[in-house]
């Protein structure tokens, strides 16, 4: 686990990276003891990828990138280790409800799961993506959009899935497998940020990060205030964890926005600081993590990449997915140490947050050149090319760019995770029902996705106009 | 400008052999995705124009600039110089520009070079030309 916290805070390396790494060890241990390993290091990674979002703004996962919203936002107003503490003990949480969830409801939610057609994933990825940039845009959700159309088409650049042409690699052979998102993550908000920090310092002695204290008390009054968008993260994140593909980034997101939507007038802001900001990822994620068991164990259809390689390894270790499982007690087993796991989770965390800690207490020129040095072998370690390491640093400039503009970067990395998908889904969908895209909507599961949809573009229109409004109020009052 | 990159480029990509009809194809998204980075970003333009803002000085951090260069140099000599020279120079200049004595600057770099070295190179198997 101590490994998960370590793999899971280096920019670079994904909760992914970790599980694949670790594998090769556990075939040294007993089963019992390898299949712990390999379950602990899939956990503790995804909530230690929100040790460097909160503190230096850098996520240390996919699944980690909603974190750099509030989380980062407190951690600049001293409240770092206060923030990761939530972090950790909803993660914790979030994890063993998403346990206790997958046990009770996993062949239910397995089937519902199945019932997603490619028009569905389409409706599915649009709301979340929708969702994502109307959140993370703030009053400005035109240039939200705006952005998540770039996020998009950047995710285009590469081999089409459907037809395997070229996209916009003019030859370049380098670029077919398409923009690494991971370097393009690392450069939008490490480098961005470093050449800003370098930007806005009168000083070369601190970070600007006080990394405050842990107040435990003070987080479980926080926690228990923030109950229903705790338990609602959790809920988002299990029912998107058990769709096949989505993913813990997805879940974040979801969470974040689900969270933003049901909170009325909102003090501080989201994305300004926003204590349920910081609940909603954190819950989601390992919720989600849990949730992409279900799938898995009942029809041996991963939910996610972390998912895809566990289960791997359990067919080395003689595991089979399926109703065996569940009747042999195999099953059990693998509940018992994912919930252990959780509770594990809370020492690995809080060590993993007192050692990254002391690294923001260093002077602020050594930290920013060791995240530039840091970012540049992150990008490299994702496949060893050279061409990652451009991507990143082209990235960094971008983001620099659009941040002066005033134009969000998270709705850029939603583009880039949810674009691909989106266009593969809806190609699918129209090569499955012979071009006809009345097809997208007929069952009942696209019909909600586009009502929710509908509610979305009223309650957007509302409030651009509501803000025009008070804009123009302040305006006459001056 | 990069509404206007996508939407060109996107007539120079060719259909495929192997695509189902019904498919409509690799350039369709990135036409569409196209005209409307184009219309979005051409119309902030102008909404900023017309908004007769007092403009924001672009003020250039010189420290920033240094970063800026140093970084893409950093990634130029990589290949060629290796991890551990590279680094070490970078590391180094980029401290000394930031204000950081010589020696701490030089101790800063080695510790850093030794930490990425082992967790990267030694622990993950990653190689970097050295």
């Amino acid at each position: 686990m101590v490994f998960g916290v370590f793999v899971g805070s280096t920019p670079g390396l994904t909760a992914t990276m970790a599980v694949a790494l670790i594998i090769p060890f556990s075939f040294q241990l007993e089963k019992e003891a390898a299949l712990a390993m390999v379950i602990g290091v899939s956990f503790t990674a995804i909530f230690a990828g929100d040790i460097p979002a909160t503190f230096l703004r850098i996520p240390g996962t996919p699944a980690s990138a909603a974190a750099t919203l509030d989380g980062h936002e407190l951690a600049k107003q001293g409240k770092g280790k206060e923030v990761l503490l939530l972090n950790l003990l909803c993660s914790a949480g979030g994890g063993m409800l998403g346990v206790l969830l997958l046990v009770l409801i996993a062949p239910s939610m397995a089937k519902f799961a199945l019932k997603f057609g490619s028009f569905e994933y389409f409706w599915l990825c649009v709301v979340g993506l929708l969702l994502g940039v109307s959140v993370s845009s703030g009053k400005r959700i035109e240039l939200g959009i705006l952005a998540a159309v770039m996020g998009f088409l950047f995710a285009l650049v590469g081999k089409d899935p459907l037809t395997n042409q070229d996209r916009f690699i003019f030859g370049y052979t380098d670029l077919s497998n398409g923009l690494s998102f991971i370097p393009a993550m690392i450069g939008l908000f490490g480098i961005s940020e470093v050449l800003r920090s370098v930007a806005s310092a009168n000083d070369s002695k601190k970070t600007g990060i006080s990394t405050g204290s842990f107040n435990l008390f003070k987080t479980i009054r926080r926690i228990v205030g923030n109950i229903p968008t705790f338990l609602q993260s959790v809920g988002t994140g299990t029912v998107v964890g058990a769709l096949p593909g989505a993913g813990a980034d997805i879940a974040a997101w979801g969470a974040y926005g689900v969270s933003e939507k049901a909170t009325r007038s909102a003090v501080p802001e989201f994305g300004k600081g926003n204590w349920k900001g910081v609940v909603a990822p954190t819950s989601a994620n390992n919720a989600a993590v849990a949730a992409a068991w279900i799938p898995a164990l009942v029809f041996g259809v991963p939910g996610d990449a972390v998912t895809a390689i566990v289960l791997g390894a359990f067919l080395v270790y003689d595991i089979t997915p399926g109703d065996e499982l569940f009747t042999s007690g195999g099953a059990d087993f693998i509940f018992a140490i994912a919930f252990v796991t959780q509770l594990i989770l809370i020492p690995a965390g809080i060590l993993g947050i007192l050692l990254f800690s002391q690294f923001t207490k260093l002077p602020k020129a050594i930290v920013l050149t060791a995240v530039v040095v840091f970012s540049v072998v992150g990008a490299y370690a994702m496949h060893n090319t050279m061409v990652d390491v451009w991507v990143m640093f082209g990235f960094g400039v971008l983001g620099l760019i659009l941040e002066r503009q005033r134009i969000p970067l998270a709705p850029l990395i939603l583009g880039m995770i949810l674009g691909p998908k989106i266009e593969e889904f809806l190609r699918r969908g129209l090569i499955a029902s012979r071009g006809d895209f009345g097809a997208a909507f007929e069952s009942g599961i696209d019909l909600a996705f586009v009502s929710v949809l509908g509610v979305m573009l009223i309650f957007a229109v509302i409030r651009r106009f509501s803000n025009r409004r008070t804009d123009n109020e302040k305006r006459t009052e001056y | 400008m990069l509404g206007v990159f996508f939407l060109v480029f996107s007539f120079d990509i060719t259909e495929s052999f192997i695509q189902d009809k019904h498919d409509p194809g690799p350039r369709y998204l990135p036409m569409i995705l196209g005209c409307l980075l184009l219309l979005g970003g051409g119309s902030s333009a102008i909404a900023k124009l017309l908004a007769k803002r007092k403009r924001q000085s672009l003020r250039i951090d010189p420290k920033a600039v240094m970063i800026f260069v140093f970084t893409a140099l950093y990634i130029l000599a990589l290949p060629f110089l290796g991890f551990h020279i590279s680094t070490a120079m970078f590391a180094i200049f980029s401290m000394l520009c930031l204000g950081v004595s010589p020696r701490t600057s030089i101790i800063s770099a080695a510790v850093v070079i030794i930490s990425v070295h082992y967790i990267f190179l030694v622990l993950f198997s990653i190689s970097f030309s050295s």
